[in-house]
């Protein structure tokens, strides 16, 4: 379980390909990075794994991407299913235009759950990010009044709440003032060994912090891929090794 | 340009500006401002110099409010009694909105959230033309086709079914012209407006909002629910108000398959009288026949404050959901 794999994924925008043959398998409960310069792909890659990228009626998508062996491209699989076991943490902190509570306990009601026990995940995701003590007073307040960090630890309790396999993270820290962006780091950090963490980030220094796994695209091509000790300390590409080095990007 | 060149011309700081063309700048400014503040006032002062005049050429059939009490039209009679036609705009409204709102915000929202690019950049068009289409055509179409139909298929269905139990379905009037004939069409008119404007009010809605419901597991119904009710309501709230706003108020129309009888209708199928069209049949034939004039001023005022009520408590119901959300 918990596992994600990439196998030979095409895709085109229109007539643009924007990611090509990707292959990577992301090991389970630990967090991925894929980091690389703004337009190489990598939010695209990221967003191939929940299926939002179909909501792009330009899109074409061809290859595999197994979650837990099973092809969610595959004719007559659940998208919602998938969806459902797949979190996203977005880069900018959408609250949903509702109060505290009924964000996190949205996913909950979908999947009708009791009150009682929707009132009782509720409580025990906002503890669990760090934000029960400031909003235990005012859980019917709109969410929109809270700060940029304080939304995005909402979004991310609203997002764990569903119980997924998988959390994707696009850029989750890059919108956030640095302190709040530390408080997501870690968070994340926190939830390694629970989820299969896959981050797109453009930051090599969080990658650092976070990663266990690396995976470096560029202009849509995967470059390299490693453990973070073996990416970080010997890379193998000459690109890898430039983009490290800040020479490009 | 050299390197040099570019480079000396960035050390170059302040803007260099001639005093004569920023004056000339500013006044422009000032006097835009002006002009569009003028032409803003001028929307408000043409509502009150509607309302005033209204009101004035009404004052002479206020101050003798028992002629307006009546329940009958009789001009020549000196009874003036609007009750009719107050009840017959109600009722053609009614049957109106009750025919087109719920159809009209489920084809906007199917629009916006479940049809592909492609298909919405021809139907878009088509529904605004339909939106545009002048009210006489609708009015034509409903002599031609929708009377006939109530006539021969709906009347005698409908009478032998729920008229046997509701007196209000009884098919009372065989001509086929009335109540139901005018809110048919009606509906048919306010039909595109209410669907353009829901289709507007849900493609405005973010992306993300999407993306996220999406992104939970919800279903595209499940997620088109909620931005609905948590995203678009006011807006659609709006897109009724509008369209409420003009059934009541459309004149040609409804004058050509209502039937124009001035009783208040008991059945659906009984002719009836809107209040605006017996102001248009009957503004160039008053005569001389006194209050009469000061009658129709009335209907027209009461059709005015009613719209302008109708739009004020539908703001205000607006305004406290957008602030809910």
């Amino acid at each position: 379980m918990y596992s994600l794999t990439v196998q030979n994924l095409n895709v085109w925008y229109g007539k643009q390909q924007a990611l090509k043959n990707i292959d990577v398998a992301f090991p389970e409960r630990r967090i991925s990075a894929i980091i690389g310069p703004s337009g190489c792909g990598k939010s695209t890659l990221l967003k191939s794994f929940n299926r939002l990228l179909e909501l792009n009626e330009q899109v074409r998508i061809e290859g595999r991407v197994l979650l837990d062996g099973e092809d969610i491209y595959a004719p007559g699989v659940d998208v919602v299913a998938v969806r459902s076991r797949i979190g996203l943490l977005a880069q900018k902190p959408f609250p949903l235009p509702m109060s505290i509570f009924d964000n996190v306990a949205y996913g909950l009601r979908l999947q009708g759950r009791n009150k009682r026990e929707i009132a009782e995940v509720v409580e025990a995701q906002l503890r669990a990010v760090g934000l029960w003590e400031e909003v235990k007073e005012r859980l019917k307040a709109p969410a929109t009044g809270l700060s940029g960090g304080q939304q995005q630890r909402l979004c991310l309790a609203r997002t764990l709440a569903v119980r997924p396999e998988i959390l994707l993270c696009d850029e989750s820290t890059a919108s956030l003032d640095p302190l709040s962006a530390r408080g997501i780091e870690e968070l994340l950090a926190a939830l390694r060994g629970h989820y299969t963490i896959i981050m797109v980030t453009h930051d090599i220094d969080q990658a650092r912090r976070l990663a266990d796994y690396v995976v470096f695209m560029w202009l849509g091509e995967l470059v390299e891929k490693a453990p973070a000790a073996e990416f970080f300390g010997a890379p193998r590409a000459e690109l890898t090794q430039a983009y490290l080095a800040r020479r490009i990007g | 340009m050299t390197r040099e060149e570019s480079l000396t011309l960035l050390t170059q700081a302040g803007a260099v500006q001639s005093g004569v063309t920023m004056q000339r700048r500013r006044l422009f400014d000032v006097a835009v401002g002006a002009g569009m503040r003028m032409l803003q006032w001028l929307v408000i002062l043409l509502l009150l110099m509607m309302t005033a005049t209204l009101s004035m050429r009404s004052l002479p059939i206020l101050r003798q409010l028992e002629l307006l009490r009546s329940h009958v039209w009789q001009p020549m009679a000196g009874r003036f009694g609007l009750a009719p036609f107050i009840a017959g705009s109600m009722a053609v409204t009614a049957v109106a909105m009750a025919l087109a709102t719920i159809p009209a915000i489920l084809c906007g929202v199917y629009m916006a959230e479940y049809t592909s690019t492609r298909t919405r950049a021809w139907l878009k068009p088509l529904l605004d033309l339909l939106v545009g289409v002048p009210s006489v055509v609708y009015g034509l179409w409903g002599v031609l086709f929708v009377v006939p139909l109530i006539r021969d298929r709906i009347g005698p269905a409908v009478d032998a079914t729920l008229g046997q139990m509701l007196p209000f379905f009884r098919q009372t009037n065989p001509s086929g012209y009335g109540v139901l004939a005018a809110g048919v069409v009606l509906a048919l008119m306010t039909f595109p407006l209410i669907v353009a404007v829901t289709e507007e009010v849900m493609r405005s809605a973010p992306q993300q909002m999407r993306e996220t419901l999406l992104a939970l597991g919800a279903t595209r119904w499940e997620t088109t629910k909620c931005i609905v009710r948590h995203a678009a309501l006011p807006g659609v709230m709006a897109a009724v108000v509008l369209g409420f706003s003009r059934a009541f108020g459309e004149t040609l129309a409804v004058m050509m398959v209502v039937g124009n009888a001035p009783r208040a209708p008991t059945s659906i199928f009984d002719a009836a009288y809107p209040l605006p069209a017996l102001i248009a049949n009957n503004y160039s034939e008053m005569m001389s026949v006194p209050l009469y004039d000061s009658a129709l001023m009335m209907a027209a005022l009461f059709l005015l404050v009613v719209v302008l009520c109708f739009n004020v408590m539908a703001r205000l119901v607006i305004h406290r959901l957008t602030r809910q959300l």
